[in-house]
């Protein structure tokens, strides 16, 4: 039986409608999918995917939509980086996008370090220190225990700090 | 140094490295087309898609406990209900709402459901009727809920149950700062009767044996649906494999593990001395990933995801022996894996070399010449290509003005030797397809 998809994109007084759903919160699910693949445009498709499989639940899922897609986003992320190319992937800016960063170096070391992470732990960080999710909140979203999002914090922290500040303590970094 | 400044430092920096998203006005409509054709593709399906689906609809029937076989319920408008005949915690839409406040001493039974469109970790199946005052009490002395906007997190419904039947309902929503909704009123730290309650299930099954009714394969997880917290590998009854499962456009295959190789797989997992997980160095695309989705006596689901062929479970992996690999091997090929790899307009310009390698590799010869931009350039047949995506990946070439085009460079994983993928397209709204292989 083919399946049916409707249109959605109607709204009522006062519920937003997925476009403006998306007008609204598209950039700050971009900005996580950003720190998740470090490339513009690998984000731009993870959103994209992630609107994608969470657009006919919209209309039921109601205000619970954001974490819904946000959910959809991260699972997405893991199943896409399951099969191959485990921290390998494109590096290269579009060309039409600007460059035109304050700190570049410190972003380009920052994406360095972070595709250097597992994939698990990479979510973990962008979880707990991104979207500043608890320990229990990131272990529910990976479907994975609150202890392993301990020890996953834990190793990410680890590597971030030797790859990101191998100084001594007593460096610069705020107190 | 401390953790604690560490992550100060660590958020801090993900905050100031993020870029302002690019302007994108039909991000909306394009998800919406995406979708289209996502559904169009799977429309496409023959048998095993619509095999797949009668099992995506029987097998969640299979795992329901016995309370579910008389159907939802409906609550009454307070949202307690009673009957003639204890407590009915069937799990489904009605669960929604509620009232009166936190639920009284004497409950018989608790039971959590998973709320519509979870994908989180599962709810275990198990009905609790022991331990239930601890639970009861995890609910009193809540705080207040904190207001935060967005988040993620799983949503269940806690049905707590009474002698005349009387069904109170518990709302636990994971998500963002999380809240615990009693009636009209709203808390925080549902953590805190999750796992109260999971604490509580498993001294019950400490004390009981599982359900006797047989336990079926489930199906392959939907956008990464999660493990349960009180399963482990070591405990899988049936499993389903499931194949290149997740990967965009290469379509879903999986197949039942037989109880006698489900049987080898679970001693070679246990024989092996489990090894913390680590960042492998990539694999060629000719090694397909998997999932074992397994669930175990009482219902709980458990995935053990294969990355590049390594099974691994949390922070293990296992190396498999002979035997456990050979059973791998053969389920994979039996699942039908690969199906032809397929790219659809906003797809990254990547995608369409792994598409074209996995289609030169398992002789999807015309489809690989489909991606070619003009008349396509295919090794001879039968030809492995045995790449990589090598470091620096893939970059942009101004190739014009107003056009670019995409060089991305591999490696042979067997001897070393690269080779350079270069895409093009002529519109957005086009495929990025191959226009030379050097």
């Amino acid at each position: 039986m083919p399946a049916v998809v409707s249109d959605v994109g109607v709204s009522t007084p006062g519920t937003p409608s997925f476009e403006e759903f998306v007008a609204s919160r598209g950039d700050a699910l971009w900005r996580s999918a950003w720190l998740l693949t470090g490339d513009g445009h690998l984000a731009e498709d993870l959103v994209q995917a992630a609107l994608a499989k969470a657009w006919p639940h919209f209309d039921r899922t109601g205000p619970g939509f954001e974490a819904y897609v946000r959910r959809v986003m991260f699972t997405t992320y893991a199943a896409w980086w399951r099969r191959r190319w485990n921290g390998e992937r494109p590096t290269a800016e579009l060309p039409e996008r600007s460059a035109e960063v304050a700190d570049l170096d410190g972003r380009r070391d920052l994406v360095a370090a972070l595709a250097q992470l597992p994939k698990g732990q990479r979510a973990v960080v962008v979880l707990r220190w991104f979207e500043d999710l608890t320990e229990a909140q990131a272990a529910q979203t990976l479907g994975v225990s609150v202890g392993t999002v301990k020890s996953q914090s834990a190793r990410a922290l680890r590597s971030l700090r030797s790859l990101l500040d191998p100084k001594e303590p007593g460096d610069d970094r705020p107190a | 140094m401390t953790d604690q400044r560490d992550e100060h430092w660590l958020r801090e920096r993900l905050a100031a490295a993020v870029p302002d998203a690019p302007s994108v006005p039909g991000r909306a409509a394009s998800a919406r087309d995406r979708r289209r054709r996502q559904v169009r593709r799977t429309t496409a399906l023959t048998v095993a898609g619509a095999v797949l689906v009668v099992l995506a609809t029987v097998v969640p029937l299979a795992l329901r406990p016995p309370a579910d076989e008389g159907g939802p319920t409906t609550p009454s408008p307070t949202g307690a209900q009673t009957s003639g005949a204890g407590p009915d915690l069937t799990c489904g839409r009605s669960n929604r709402g509620g009232g009166g406040g936190v639920p009284p001493d004497g409950a018989v039974a608790i039971r959590l459901c998973d709320e519509p469109g979870m994908h989180g970790a599962p709810a275990p199946t198990d009905v609790l009727t022991s331990g239930i005052a601890r639970v009861l009490g995890s609910l009193r002395d809540l705080p207040a809920a904190t207001v935060c906007i967005g988040g993620l997190g799983s949503r269940y419904t806690m049905l707590v149950g009474y002698p005349d039947g009387t069904v109170r309902h518990v709302g636990l929503d994971m998500s963002a700062c999380g809240t615990v909704t009693i009636g009209r009123a709203t808390f925080g730290r549902p953590d805190r009767p999750y796992e109260a309650f999971l604490a509580a299930i498993r001294a019950q099954r400490r004390t009981t044996a599982p359900p006797d009714a047989p336990v079926a394969a489930p199906t392959c997880p939907r956008f990464g649906g999660g493990t349960s917290p009180l399963g482990e590998p070591g405990q899988i009854v049936a499993a389903r494999l499931c194949v290149g499962y997740g990967e965009p456009g290469s379509g879903e295959t999986s197949v039942e593990v037989p109880a006698d190789d489900l049987d080898a797989l679970l001693v070679s997992w246990a024989a092996d001395p489990h090894h913390p997980a680590s960042k492998g160095p990539g694999c060629s695309p000719v090694t397909p990933s998997w999932e074992l989705a397994g669930v175990n006596a009482w219902g709980d689901r458990v995935i053990v995801e294969a990355e590049c062929g390594v099974p691994r479970y949390g922070d293990d992996e296992v190396v498999l022996d002979e035997e456990a690999q050979g059973i791998i091997d053969r389920l994979v090929l039996r699942a039908g894996f690969p199906s032809a790899a397929s790219v659809v307009p906003g797809d990254v310009a990547w995608k369409t070399a792994e598409a074209y390698i996995d289609d030169v590799n398992f002789g999807h010869r015309e489809a690989a010449a489909a991606l070619w931009q003009g008349d396509p350039q295919l090794p001879a047949d039968g030809t492995v290509l045995d790449l990589v995506l090598a470091p620096p990946g893939c970059r942009s070439l101004t190739v014009e003005p107003w056009r670019f085009a995409w060089s991305c460079r591999y490696r042979a994983a067997s001897t070393g030797a690269t080779t350079t993928f270069t895409m093009v397209r002529d519109a957005r709204d086009e495929i990025w397809r191959i226009s030379s292989v050097s």
